[in-house]
Order: structure tokens, then C-alpha cells, then sequence
């Protein structure tokens, strides 16, 4: 088993501050803000309501100008991310078929597809509970846990996009681990 | 929580892609989508699509098909009108779905959600149509259709425009087999151009 790249990151400990973003968002209920993104290293989460406001966001964020990013959601320049900052390594979703709300993961790297974890996450209380499909991204390989910090009951490896997470763990997730 | 629910999820992660991308100095330029899913499976160590929500389902407007049928007559008539009709796919970059990123999107498609994409379907008919004296009567049909939204990602080997990792918003159409499409039928009067024409 590789050694761990990662330190324990739970949502508890979240250290907003790195995202200007925060200031804007209200809590990360599920129920006001649909789309929520959080950096698995820092736990820096933000969460918005409707697509328009992240994109506003994100106007703010990159300084690009508004009509540059609406030009790439048309079919223009498209969205780009580096892989040497961060990348998405996986999104998780409220129901089946990717329907409902959403909480994506980023991390500093891609998945190494072995049997270690890259990886590790434990979602804030109001995402507990709720999982019911996965989207491994970045090569990752996803598990799901039932307990905090990749602890309790697991299934996994999910390497396809999934839309029911199955009987097991709908429901119960409590923390992800990825590899 | 299991139940069905439409697409909420639509952009997310080409919001995410964009908050954080800074533009770095060795950035050469952004592609355009439709040059990166050209990229798809060339030269690409990656290209995966993953949907956002449940396909959208919609009904395509209708179009005529078939021959109109023109009652000459004095007496109300019933003609049967044979038709067919061909609905096929389209996307938002405007590429042709038999590319690599076409064979991928099907793919992706079939494991996302259970069953397979469909790029075409015919529809054959043979239509009942009344007239009554002096009109003409047409049938009209029109496809339940389906869409996809969702998001390319590609990794590349060596930097491309600047990055190893790209992110692409996408959506797709296509005839949605099953689910049922309306074919309807209306007569209105001849005009005198249709009567001089026709009778």
C-alpha cells in the first residue's frame, strides 16, 4: 500500500477563508444551495444556488469578464483548469441519475488508479445521508463509507460514472474515499 | 434519497472548471469545444463524458409529412397517407457523433443510464385523414426527443493551450425511442391557387 498522500481532511475543519466565495454563500444547506464545490485538501466549500450565481461567482473569482465565460458555456473557449493547480476527482449527487443537488471534489492531482487512497473526505453534517449516485473523475476510483473519515460499512470501487450508488450505501454515505 | 429527479445539476462543472483556472503565462490560447472534442482519443491519455442529471425528455415540434390530400369532391372523403419520417441526433458543437467523442458520449451514455442512445429513428405510418368537400388535409408528426447535458474531460499527455486537463460543456439531442411521439392531422379549406392546381 503507498504510502498516504494526504492529510485527514473532515469538513469540520474547514478553513473557508482561502475562497473569497464563502463570503457570498449562505450555508451549505441543500435545500438553498444546489451546487456545491469543496477542495479536499482544505476543506475551503462553496455552494450556490443557481448555475447564473456561480457563474457570477466565478466572473469574480478569475477576473475574467463575464462575456468570456459566457461565451465558453456557448460552445466558445472552454472551461479550462490546469492539472498542475487543482482538478476534479469526483462529484457526488443527491438522487439517482445524477439528479438533484451536487457536491464536487477537488484535489491537487490525478487519481493513481492503484489500490491506495489518494484521497480522502468526510462530507459536512447536511450532506450526510443523502448520496444516492457517483462520478468518479481524475482516473479515480471511488468508495463510499458509512462512517467518518473512510471508517464503517464501504462499497466501491465505483470507476463509471453511476447512477445508483446501489441498496448498500444509498443514503448512508458519510465519507468518500478515493484512489 | 432515491427518487427520480430532472436535471438540477446542469453546469456545475463547468462553474467549478472556471473558478479556479487561473491564466497562467505559458497559456496558449483557449481551444473552442469543438476543438478539444476533436482532440477526443487522439493523442488524449483520457476522454470520458459525465452527464449531469437525468435525460431531458421534450416533444420536437411537429412538421408535415406525407402528402397532403386534396378533396376534390362534393362528398366528405377518407384517404389513407403514407409516410416515414427520419429523426436523428445533433449536439452542440455541431460535429458529427460518429467521431471518437460521439463513440464516447454513447458509451458513457449506456453506463450513465441503463440503456443505449439512440442516433435515429424512423417512423412508418399509414394515416387515416378526413376531408370534407374543398379541403385539404395534412398529417403531422412530431418525435419525443431527449437531451443530455454534461461535461468532456480530457487529459493530455503533454500541455495543450497551456494545460494537461481540460473540461468541455456539452449537450446532445436525440430521438427518445419509447417514449412516445404525437401525430396529429388537420384539414383547412383549399385556397383558389390549390384548387386551380389540384381539382
Amino acid at each position: 500500500m503507498p504510502p498516504v498522500r494526504r492529510p485527514l481532511c473532515s469538513a469540520t475543519v474547514t478553513a473557508v477563508s482561502v475562497m473569497a466565495v464563502a463570503a457570498l454563500t449562505s450555508p451549505a444547506r441543500a435545500e438553498t444551495a444546489q451546487h456545491c464545490v469543496a477542495d479536499i485538501d482544505t476543506g475551503a466549500q462553496a455552494c450556490f444556488a443557481t448555475f447564473e450565481e456561480a457563474i457570477a461567482e466565478a466572473e469574480e473569482e478569475t477576473g475574467r469578464t463575464l462575456e468570456q465565460q459566457r461565451r465558453s458555456l456557448d460552445g466558445g473557449p472552454a472551461s479550462l483548469l490546469a492539472a498542475r493547480a487543482d482538478v476534479i476527482i469526483g462529484t457526488y449527487f443527491e438522487h439517482e441519475n445524477y439528479g438533484g443537488a451536487t457536491f464536487t471534489l477537488y484535489g491537487d492531482g490525478l487519481c493513481r488508479g492503484g489500490d491506495g487512497t489518494d484521497f480522502w473526505f468526510t462530507f459536512p453534517p447536511e450532506w450526510r445521508n443523502t448520496i444516492s449516485a457517483a462520478q468518479p473523475w481524475a482516473t479515480c476510483a471511488l468508495w463510499l463509507h458509512s462512517g467518518p473519515d473512510g471508517t464503517g460499512d464501504r462499497d466501491g470501487p465505483y470507476r463509471e460514472n453511476t447512477p445508483y450508488v446501489g441498496d448498500h450505501m444509498n443514503d448512508r454515505t458519510v465519507s468518500t474515499t478515493l484512489g | 434519497m432515491r427518487f427520480l429527479a430532472t436535471g438540477a445539476a446542469a453546469g456545475l462543472a463547468a462553474a467549478l472548471a472556471l473558478s479556479p483556472a487561473p491564466a497562467s503565462a505559458d497559456h496558449g490560447g483557449a481551444p473552442t469545444v469543438r476543438e478539444l472534442l476533436e482532440r477526443c482519443g487522439k493523442g488524449t491519455d483520457v476522454c470520458e463524458f459525465h452527464p449531469s442529471g437525468s435525460p431531458e425528455f421534450f416533444q420536437n415540434t411537429s412538421e408535415p409529412v406525407g402528402s397532403p390530400v386534396y378533396n376534390c369532391t362534393d362528398h366528405e372523403q377518407v384517404s389513407m397517407v403514407e409516410w416515414s419520417k427520419t429523426t436523428g441526433e445533433s449536439n452542440s458543437v455541431n460535429l458529427s457523433m460518429t467521431a471518437t467523442f460521439g463513440v464516447v458520449f454513447k458509451q458513457s451514455f449506456a453506463i450513465s443510464y441503463g440503456h443505449e442512445w439512440s442516433s435515429s429513428h424512423t417512423q412508418t405510418q399509414r394515416t387515416q385523414v378526413t376531408a370534407q368537400p374543398g379541403e385539404v388535409a395534412r398529417v403531422y408528426y412530431g418525435p419525443r426527443m431527449q437531451r443530455v447535458h454534461g461535461t468532456y474531460e480530457l487529459h493530455f499527455p503533454d500541455r495543450q493551450w497551456g494545460h494537461y486537463v481540460w473540461y468541455a460543456p456539452f449537450t446532445a439531442e436525440g430521438p427518445a425511442d419509447g417514449q412516445g411521439s404525437t401525430v396529429t392531422q388537420s384539414t383547412r379549406p383549399m385556397t383558389d391557387e390549390e384548387r386551380a392546381v389540384y381539382c
